[in-house]
């Protein structure tokens, strides 16, 4: 007789989210994975079509209720089941002890109702033991017969099996393999950093220059956190066998690397302090020098940016000649130079540089923007625009190509117009980063749902800001088809075209938002006769979800807004009419 | 030796969207500089030179206007150049400076009694250590706000106290905020006496409509004749507040959160309700007089005797509106007693920092800026 067949179901709950989102191939092919390994050659494919999503009035309420989302996409039926709840991407401070509580509840209920269910909960981390999420989970140990499992798992391999056989040694770090394989490929860092364009300028290495690019660390900072301890870890804690260290940072100016290395320092029980641009040694506060007498600890340094080797080296000397213990590496979160990254990699006391890239400067007397009479930008504060220089440089730099997008009615296109998926290509986290500045200027912080063309070149723009976002803004992308056929069929073509499209993705999600309400904002890379921008408006005024604002990367329209819509565009050309 | 920026704020402490100036000088510096792009036929075959030449040129024709006369005229001059053949031994040509004024401040916020100023300083995030001050005294703290109407650049608001109540005495500190600053816009802030009935303590009413009751002549003795004086807000829309609604932002929300960040004896009890105080914004004026109202019957007296619109009282609205001059204004008063002998001191403070709160709510939901949504 045969096996019966486990029906493996997975659901993916995603907090603070609006609307469903699809289930990428990689996370399918983790619940795959985890269905063979526990439910063996029996196992069905897994069930998973999108997200379970939990809204952010769900999540601020004070006792989040799963039932009224998770409840009812339960699996049903007779039969073996294999039941996955995946946490695990969600950051995991916005779990909080209520929902996992709740979560842990409804869940084991489903579990208990019949011998043959078992329940995986995969979670970014463990939660604490005194966390009511075991209480409730535990509570259920030895209440139902049979041979049923009940795991949690963490991001990290780490495995809790409260009920049935323990899976096999290889189980967890397989999870854990499979878990990290199915996360973005980009360096988690690189993806965070934005390198802004600007008219940079510095001082202090003889003449006066300026630089083209500043990058900006400020969304990356729970990256360096993991890739600072990581290297602590691994390589400084095994060279300093009393493990007694003396964390030191040097920033510029921002805070953030101070924080980073004070929380390290923190949860190693060791002291930190901030180094000040001639290699003293500060308290924490920065407020007062430490006596390098009183330091019997390994000083480890962390740099934010290092740009020359001789800056680097003057830090080591003057640290030295205070006679402290310095450790045998030093670790910064950034080289600017490639050349510098070598010899830094080389010194005395090896420089490790979490990224390496090349930023050149020129002197003032040959800055183009200086002859202009451009003011240096600030690096510590942008705004959403673009500066006039920024945009055209990056426009006339750019293959310029046949416009082919804008529907044609209107008979209003340029012939030729700057390519913006090689633009974006390019600067997309630039851009990426100006339009989170928009969003937060315009009130949307968080939680904001962006519809789009589900073009190229805006998506390359929106797959950086949902990286600098945390992933927080939700992505609805509506097919070039269907604003084609929305811009060129009549009313009856339209409407069957929409009868037909009733169970696309972005039907669905359109339909949930509609129920839901929420903060969303149109993008798009431009507008020219605007009549993609307003099929898409009118595309959501069917589904009765009206818009904050329309942002267009740039604007080439006469009119300031949508149809009385808001419109904020990066950059502006009021061209539409005059040039064709 | 170590490297450092030279980043130099023109108004320290915010960002600022690029001007007029530094737009126009860059588009005209780039038709002069990149014209092997448009200029040579091997490079660009197809026509896209002249596209871009053509673009460059609308961008430049849509921003000229903002320009000052004087230094529009030098540049339209250097756009026609840019059509002459080049010179190919002139160096990288230098762009003439403009000379711009600046405008310090979009926003002045003017509080009279000192209650009032805490509870803006309060709501703001204003560190009271902070300020720059005239030569007589006159303290004025400074702070941005975001502008949902005008993303690109954050409000500058300046806050100060008129130290004394009265028509006459609030003119002085508002020109000295006015000179030093030249705010686009400025708001009195404070506490008013409500018509009971009409609302209740906590309330906000936000107004354009000044009703000063005052004047008047004894025709004969022991018959006064009354002939108050009137000012109204000159734009029809209020600068956004004909369509601003409290309830629609997350004014609530902030005021739940003041409250509870209150020591216990200030909080209000009861607390406001859920959502938020009442924000009275439409038919709403303000009687303004140089009387402390604690009779019960004044109030309501003037309301029958001139308008029934009124909601509120206070002593120094006329007085404010003529030192503004031709600015905007608009007044925010919060209600902390009902101009009788019941007075509740306890709402001095507490009703300012409500009144505080819906007009920095106003401010980031609300208030049109001059030239909003251009770039």
């Amino acid at each position: 007789m045969s096996e019966a067949t486990v029906t493996v179901t997975a659901r993916k709950i995603a907090v603070g989210r609006d609307i469903p989102e699809p289930i990428s191939a990689e996370r399918a092919e983790l619940y795959g994975w985890l269905g063979e390994r526990l439910a063996g050659p029996a196992a069905s494919e897994p069930s998973a079509e999108e997200t379970v999503y939990v809204t952010p009035e769900e999540l601020s309420s004070p006792a989040p209720d799963p039932r009224s989302y998770l409840r009812r996409y339960l699996p049903v039926g007779e039969g073996p089941q294999l039941l996955i709840v995946d946490l695990a991407e969600n950051p995991y401070h916005l779990l909080g002890e209520p929902l996992l509580f709740n979560v842990a509840r409804l869940t084991c209920g489903w579990h208990k109702d019949a011998a043959d269910r078992s329940l995986v909960v995969l979670l970014p981390r463990l939660p604490p033991d005194s966390s009511g999420f075991w209480l409730e989970l535990r509570s259920q140990d030895g209440t139902a017969p049979g041979t049923a499992r009940l795991i949690v798992l963490a991001n990290d391999g780490d495995c809790e099996v409260v009920r049935g056989e323990v899976p096999d040694s290889g189980f967890a770090t397989g999870y854990r393999d499979r878990q990290a394989r199915s996360e973005p490929e980009e360096s988690p860092l690189s993806a965070k950093v934005v390198r802004r364009l600007g008219h940079y300028g510095v001082s202090g290495h003889g003449a006066a220059r300026c630089r083209r690019y500043f990058f900006d660390v400020e969304n990356a900072v729970p990256e360096i956190g993991r890739l600072a301890d990581d290297w602590l870890t691994r390589v400084i804690e095994p060279r300093v066998p009393d493990r007694r260290l003396f964390l030191v940072s040097r920033d510029w100016q921002k805070t953030g690397l101070h924080e980073v290395v004070a929380g390290l320092a923190a949860a190693r029980g060791c002291r930190f302090g901030r180094l000040d641009p001639d290699g003293r040694i500060l308290d924490a506060t920065g407020a007062r020098q430490v006596d390098p007498a009183d330091i019997d600890e390994t000083v480890v340094p962390f740099f934010s940016v290092v740009d020359r080797t001789s800056t680097y080296d003057n830090v080591i000397r003057a640290l030295r000649a205070q006679g402290v213990d310095l450790a045998p590496r030093a670790w910064a979160v950034m080289i600017t130079s490639s050349q510098s990254g070598l010899t830094l990699a080389k010194s005395p006391v090896p420089l490790r540089g979490a990224m390496v890239c090349d930023r050149q400067s020129r002197p003032r007397e040959e800055c183009e923007q200086c002859a202009i009479g451009l003011p240096h930008t600030d690096p510590l504060r942008d705004g959403h625009t673009l500066r006039t220089y920024d945009a055209w440089d990056v426009f006339l730099a750019s293959a310029w190509r046949f416009e082919g997008i804008a529907p044609p009615p209107s008979g209003r296109r340029f012939l030729y117009a700057p390519d913006l998926k090689e633009v974006f290509e390019e600067h997309g986290g630039w851009v990426a980063g100006k339009v989170m500045t928009l969003l937060d200027a315009l009130g949307f912080p968080s939680g904001v749902v962006v519809i789009c063309p589900d073009e190229s070149p805006i998506r390359l723009v929106v797959d950086r800001l949902a990286a600098l976002m945390e992933d927080r803004p939700t992505v609805i992308r509506i097919p070039s088809e269907v604003l084609g056929y929305h811009t060129t069929l009549d009313d009856g073509e339209r409407s069957r075209h929409l009868r037909e499209t009733q169970k696309h993705l972005w039907r669905r999600q359109l339909r949930h938002l509609s129920s839901r309400g929420g903060k969303v904002v149109i993008l798009d890379g431009a507008r020219v006769s605007g009549s993609t921008a307003r099929t898409m408006r009118t595309i959501l005024q069917l589904h009765h979800v009206e818009p904050r604002a329309f942002i267009p990367i740039v604007d080439f329209s006469e009119e300031s807004d949508l149809e009385g819509l808001p419109v904020h565009p990066l950059y502006r050309i009021r061209a539409a009419r005059s040039v064709r | 030796m170590t490297e450092r920026h030279d980043y130099v704020p023109s108004d320290p402490g915010r960002w600022s969207e690029e001007s007029a100036e530094d737009a126009c000088r860059t588009l005209v510096h780039l038709l002069h500089a990149r014209r092997e792009q448009w200029e040579s036929e091997d490079v660009t075959p197809d026509g896209t030179g002249d596209m871009k030449r053509s673009l460059l040129m609308a961008d430049y024709a849509s921003k000229a206007p903002r320009l000052p006369e004087e230094y529009k005229a030098l540049l339209d001059r250097m756009v026609v150049e840019g059509f002459l053949p080049a010179d190919p031994s002139a160096p990288l040509r230098r762009m003439p400076a403009p000379v711009a004024e600046k405008v310090r401040a979009d926003v002045g916020v003017v509080t009279v009694i000192r209650e009032e100023l805490d509870a803006a300083l309060a709501v703001f995030g204003l560190d009271g250590t902070v300020f720059e001050t005239s030569e007589d005294g006159q303290r004025f703290y400074v702070t941005e706000i975001a502008n949902g109407n005008q993303p690109a650049r954050r409000l500058t608001v300046v806050v100060t106290a008129a130290g004394q109540a009265g028509q006459v005495r609030v003119g002085r500190p508002v020109h000295a905020l006015v000179e030093r600053f030249a705010p686009q816009a400025v708001f009195l802030l404070g506490t008013a006496a409500g018509v009971r009935g009409k609302v209740e303590l906590g309330d906000v009413v936000v107004s354009d409509r000044v009703l000063y009751y005052e004047p008047g002549r004894y025709a004969e003795p022991d018959v006064w004749q009354p002939r108050p004086e009137t000012e109204h807000g000159r734009h029809p829309f209020g600068y956004g507040l004909f369509y601003y609604d409290p309830r629609r932002s997350d004014f609530p929300a902030r005021v739940a959160d003041f409250v509870s960040c209150l020591p216990a004896h200030l909080r209000p009890d009861p607390p406001p309700p859920a959502h938020g105080p009442e924000v009275h914004t439409a038919h709403a004026t303000i009687a303004t007089g140089e009387q402390v109202l604690r009779d019960g019957m004044s109030l309501p007296q003037l309301r029958e005797r001139h308008d029934e619109t009124i909601r509120a009282a206070d002593m120094e609205s006329y007085g404010f509106v003529k030192a503004v001059g031709d600015r905007r204004w608009l007044i925010f008063r919060g209600i902390s007693d009902f101009g009788d002998s019941h007075q509740f001191p306890e709402w001095k403070f507490l009703s300012s920092a409500f009144a505080a709160l819906c007009l920095q709510d106003f401010l980031r939901t609300g208030y049109e800026p001059p030239g909003m949504n251009r770039l």
